[in-house]
């Protein structure tokens, strides 16, 4: 059998799982972004596999590219898209072109953005960094909202996680950042998908479960965008996070504190030419920038 | 042998494409393209198009073509042209703008004494004193929509209607018959329903002339779902809605898969979509559409075409990037067996 994965973070996730599963497949991937510099310059390898495969892991988006154009038509195409779970970390936003107080990405406080936009302090803004705003800002309330948001992006793929996401409430905090999770979910996303295909039906429980006990968690060496402590205390959230850390794959992995995320924060806004006007449409208009800032209360 | 549909993802059938997903339909289509925010983006069509441009315009980090100044109250177009209803109409004004010529008998006695333009008679509300003033007003507007047809990057038009009514012989169509709101017996007007062929001729013509003036342009087409508010046709008006959309809602699907640069957008699916148990439209008249399922067909246009890279679809989900987006922070190959 041939496999070709074709996503974003997650696919190295899915190569484990199908290398553990099913390691006599000829089990390949390639993310979506080199895929697509692939597809436009005709790299023979890669659309030759594509026309071979029986079985293809990617995105939606990934996927629309590929079919029917070099995908092998007889292939069976399982569609995951990004895990995404703001629960915790309502106030993450990503900033495109403004680097983050983590050092690389974009990923970004919402509060101190705006909070920069309407030129506050840093100690002023550090001091929206409470129960009371989150409260008004309706952070409490997210998490239901993105839980839904979260097995709503499945369902259409025919992947219904309920039973899942409660096992993984057990966990407490099992996101790095909104869009990296513990693998072991990762691992959990594809072998409901597979299962529903009836690819690893008849798979013996104590392998699956060995394998997943022993799956390499590698986003667990990414940045870390803490579960802020009044949000845990409310969530009863067990095992956050409680302090951003830097990429421990790309060095020492250092953690650091909510001022050295509003220093950092401001130094890459202020650098920003654009920045302000970045920040305005991200954060959804000058309203809610106000809002975020804590000028005027949240409606 | 093989079974072809085992091999097609889950939109394709309907037990996982709309039952499954009723709440969260999006009927994607295979082609479209990203919009820039440096696009400048035209808006003409029916009254439903007016949702779309008034959404578009609300944003700042899209350039929404404004070829002349709204007054108050005025239908949201990128011009003054008020609803364009029928394709004959957007060939009619695109060649009266292209010629220089204006329409020498576009001034119209409104019932109230005043004069309007007849290819846009709700556009000035006070109206004009003097036939005359009519003319200029509308060179003066010609100017600025031949301005909008040269320098527009992407033109979004809905297809609103196929009964028309247009001068004896046809050489003119109207957005509305004259004897709704002029007694002028001076004015003789007919009743035309535009048959597909028609319709697809007027639509090739414009196409043809708009890229001859506009190489680069972008046509995206929808149909507008709001029902007819009367028909003249002798059918019910539910069977003669539903004629005019299926013949409009083919015209765009044979223009798509002609030319390149003509896509389609599926507002007319999400809300004229019969099968997910509530309505979209407005209880009150069943024919409005409701403001929520605008916004939910508007999030779903700024899912499909808003350019990734520029930030736009940060406000409605602040993550949306995530799923295009290479992890620098974590090591990971770019590729493993190629």
């Amino acid at each position: 059998m041939k496999a070709v994965i074709v996503s974003n973070c997650n696919a190295k996730a899915y190569y484990n799982y199908l290398a553990a599963l099913f390691p006599d497949w000829d089990t390949r991937y390639v993310l979506k972004t080199e895929a697509d510099a692939w597809i436009a310059s005709g790299h023979e390898k890669f659309l030759e596999f594509l026309s071979e495969v029986d079985v293809f892991i990617g995105l939606p988006e990934s996927h629309e590219k590929l079919f029917p154009k070099h995908l092998n038509k007889a292939a069976v195409q399982v569609l995951l898209p990004s895990f995404i779970f703001m629960g915790g970390r309502p106030d993450c936003v990503l900033l495109a072109g403004i680097t983050s107080a983590t050092r690389v990405g974009v990923i970004h406080s919402r509060i101190a953005a705006a909070a920069f936009v309407a030129g506050k302090s840093v100690e002023e803004a550090a001091a929206l960094y409470c129960a009371r705003h989150f409260e008004a800002l309706g952070y409490f309330d997210s998490y239901a909202g993105s839980r839904r948001q979260l097995l709503d992006s499945y369902r259409p793929f025919g992947v219904d996680l309920e039973e899942e996401f409660e096992a993984w409430r057990g966990y407490g905090d099992f996101m790095y950042t909104p869009s990296h999770p513990q693998t072991r979910l990762l691992f959990d996303v594809l072998h409901k998908a597979l299962a529903g295909k009836g690819i690893v039906t008849g798979r013996e429980p104590g392998f699956v479960a060995q394998s997943r006990a022993g799956f390499e968690d590698y986003l667990a060496r990414g940045i870390i965008w803490p579960v802020y402590p009044e949000i845990a205390e409310r969530l009863a959230l067990s095992n956050c996070k409680t302090r951003w850390r830097s990429s421990a794959a790309k060095g020492a992995g250092t953690e650091f504190d909510l001022r050295v995320m509003l220093e950092r924060s401001y130094a890459s806004f202020a650098a920003r030419p654009d920045a302000r006007r970045r920040i305005t449409v991200a954060l959804g208009g000058k309203e809610k920038l106000r809002e975020l800032a804590g000028e005027q209360p949240a409606v | 042998m093989s079974n072809p549909y085992e091999s097609l993802p889950d939109q394709n059938f309907w037990k996982t494409g709309v039952f499954a997903a009723r709440d969260a339909i999006e009927p994607r289509v295979s082609k479209v393209f990203h919009i820039a925010p440096s696009d400048r983006i035209m808006t003409a069509g029916s009254c439903f198009a007016q949702n779309v441009a008034l959404h578009l315009r609300k944003r700042d980090d899209i350039s929404f073509y404004t070829a002349e100044p709204l007054r108050e109250g005025e239908p949201v177009f990128s011009a003054r042209y008020g609803n364009i209803y029928t394709a004959h109409q957007l060939l009619q004004i695109f060649d009266e703008c292209m010629s220089g010529d204006v329409d020498p008998e576009c001034a119209i006695r409104r019932r109230d004494g005043r004069f309007v333009d007849i290819n846009r008679p709700y556009m000035e509300k006070d109206g004009f004193a003097r036939a005359q003033d009519v003319l200029e007003a509308r060179r003066s507007h010609l100017e600025a929509v031949r301005l909008a047809f040269s320098q527009a990057d992407i033109l979004i038009f809905t297809l609103g209607l196929t009964e028309a009514w247009v001068s004896p012989g046809g050489d003119r169509v109207f957005p509305i018959c004259p004897g709704v709101y002029s007694d002028d017996a001076a004015r003789a007007f007919e009743f035309k329903n535009y048959s597909f062929s028609e319709i697809r001729q007027a639509m090739e013509s414009f196409l043809e002339k708009l890229t001859a003036l506009n190489p680069h342009v972008k046509v995206l087409l929808t149909v507008s779902p709001v029902p007819l508010t009367a028909t003249y046709t002798e059918d019910h008006v539910l069977v003669a809605t539903m004629h005019s959309k299926s013949v409009l809602r083919v015209i765009c699907s044979e223009m798509v898969q002609a030319h390149d640069a003509v896509f389609y957008f599926p507002s007319y699916e999400m809300i004229s979509n019969a099968y997910v148990g509530a309505t979209a439209y407005a209880p009150e008249n069943l024919r409005e559409v409701d403001p929520a399922a605008i916004e939910k067909v508007m999030t779903f246009f700024e899912k499909l075409y808003l350019d990734e890279g520029s930030g736009t679809r940060g406000a409605a989900d602040p993550f949306g990037e995530a799923a295009e987006a290479i992890c620098e922070d974590v090591e990971i190959e770019r590729s493993v067996g190629f």
